[in-house]
């Protein structure tokens, strides 16, 4: 027990490994936000591409179903080694000049979108067609019914899942320590490498952990405030 | 199964002085048969096939140097093993899965307590190769200007942390020596810092790849074989590894595999 603790969780190597690890760690924290704000829009316009009607649409719904089934199937550690080692290497200056941390965004963007697509189609197709025909019937044109009535029923009901997929983002950040962005989760296998001490993981995972947990308790509260909402409705 | 029995005789009867004629067999994993640890690729020091975890049809220095070994531990070359072991992963505390490990390991202090080293088998320096775009640095203040990509567990990464002190936010590291390798061809740094037995094979085998070797950096670090702290193996190793250093074999196959002149390429300061 005591070789456990010495190894994992020993508070000496707690306060060495820290400051590396959280300047790593500000790292995943950038990389996540900026991923998911892209994933947020992506995510959106490929799920409302999906959803259009008609035949003349065909083809742009196959795109997206081919999209989202192709990257919702691919580990993420293969993107992110085509982003950051493959593009550079076709040689376009912008791409040669992109930093890993920004084609790790990248990689995670292309992931994640297809993900939430499927929690965007999902809250879509969750509100009911006579909301729609209704809207139709007072005159609205396709988009307005979906703008003004179909999303904003959808989306609300989608935020705890949208969440959830949130907090995977953030944690798969790690990943991409592996490609040469010295964030968290490398700098902890730095420090155990160079003092084969188990704790800098440690000390990565506090952070994610103190990260995700606000998150949880955010969404849970939303769940019960629309709960809350909807029961009062009802009455 | 009556006719089963004779064959059980025979072979019980073979068996018994297979067993008995080499009293003693080296300490291996496997009584007879010899586990090496490898991660190809290190051109020069070993190549070879992955197939899951084994290594097949390994070349190198590493390899011809191996089979010596087992040969002076009474072990045929048809006994041994290859299995590849991720670099990273080598300096783990604890049991190995192998007898001993040929990855290019500096010996080093820290390394010594968790891990047993061999005698050296090789001198090595650090070794700073460019990528195709980057002006070659006249001095470590030059380097320590640039962007750098180094293996995760590195001696090489080491110096660029602690000794050279280079920004974190310049330093790439990666998990296995052919993703730095194609991180520097690529251009995601300016100069991949690792021994130079390695970087000066690797520009050889591709020379368009890269840019030259543009320097090193006297580390004076030896390698050795590593060994599970405290196995009974090591002093035969170690043994297998003096002679074959004294007979002059290490410096032939020295030459046959690298035939490189290290004192051309410059010191940096």
């Amino acid at each position: 027990m005591h070789r456990f603790l010495h190894a994992f969780v020993d508070p000496f190597a707690f306060r060495q490994a820290l400051p590396d690890v959280w300047s790593g760690f500000l790292i995943n924290v950038h990389m996540m936000l900026i991923a998911e704000a892209l994933v947020l829009v992506l995510a959106l316009l490929i799920a409302i591409v999906r959803g259009l009607p008609g035949r003349g649409a065909k083809p742009l719904r196959g795109l997206a179903i081919a999209y989202t089934d192709f990257f919702r199937g691919t580990p993420l550690t293969i993107v992110a080694y085509v982003c950051i080692l493959g593009l550079p290497g076709l040689g376009y200056p912008f791409l040669k000049n992109a930093s890993s941390e920004a084609l790790g965004v990248v990689a995670l963007t292309i992931v994640y979108t297809a993900y939430v697509t499927e929690v965007y189609r999902a809250g879509i197709e969750s509100v009911h067609g006579s909301q729609r025909m209704a809207a139709r019937s007072l005159g609205l044109t396709y988009m307005q019914a979906l703008r003004y009535v179909v999303l904003p029923q959808a989306i609300r009901r989608v935020v705890p899942p949208l969440l959830n997929d949130f907090i995977g983002l953030q944690k798969d950040t790690a990943i991409i320590g592996a490609i040469g962005v010295t964030e968290a989760a490398a700098q902890a296998t730095n420090y155990a490498n160079s003092y084969f001490n188990y704790t800098g993981y440690f000390v990565a995972a506090v952070f994610f952990v103190y990260l995700t947990i606000p998150l949880a308790r955010f969404t849970d509260n939303l769940i019960r405030q629309r709960e809350l909402r909807e029961r009062a409705a009802g009455i | 199964m009556k006719r089963l029995l004779p064959l059980v005789a025979a072979a019980a009867l073979l068996a018994v002085p297979a067993a008995s004629a080499r009293p003693a067999a080296p300490p291996t994993l496997k009584p007879g048969a010899l586990t090496v640890a490898l991660n190809p690729p290190a051109v020069g020091f070993q190549v070879g096939t992955l197939r899951g975890n084994t290594v097949v049809n390994p070349t190198g220095f590493e390899i011809d140097l191996a089979r010596d070994i087992a040969a002076k531990l009474g072990i045929p070359a048809a006994k041994i093993s290859w299995i590849n072991v991720p670099f990273d992963t080598l300096f783990r505390p604890g049991a190995k899965p192998f007898d001993f490990a040929f990855e290019e390991a500096t010996i080093t202090a820290a390394r010594s307590r968790v891990v047993d080293f061999s005698a050296p088998y090789f001198n090595a320096n650090q070794g700073v190769l460019l990528s195709k775009t980057a002006t070659a640095p006249k001095s470590l203040a030059d380097l320590k200007k640039m962007s750098i990509c180094a293996q995760s567990a590195t001696t090489g990464l080491d110096y660029v942390q602690h000794k050279l002190q280079a920004p974190s936010s310049s330093v790439h590291i990666y998990t296995s020596t052919s993703a730095a390798f194609t991180a520097l061809q690529v251009g995601r740094c300016d100069v991949f810092v690792m021994d130079v037995p390695i970087v000066a094979s690797q520009k050889k085998t591709k020379p368009s790849a890269y840019g030259a070797v543009a320097g090193q950096i006297v580390t004076n670090e030896q390698y050795g074989a590593v060994l599970a702290k405290g196995s009974k193996l090591t002093p035969d190793v170690s043994a297998a590894i003096k002679a074959l250093t004294t007979d002059g074999t290490i410096a032939k196959l020295q030459k046959k595999w690298f035939n490189i002149d290290v004192s051309k390429i410059p010191v940096l300061k």
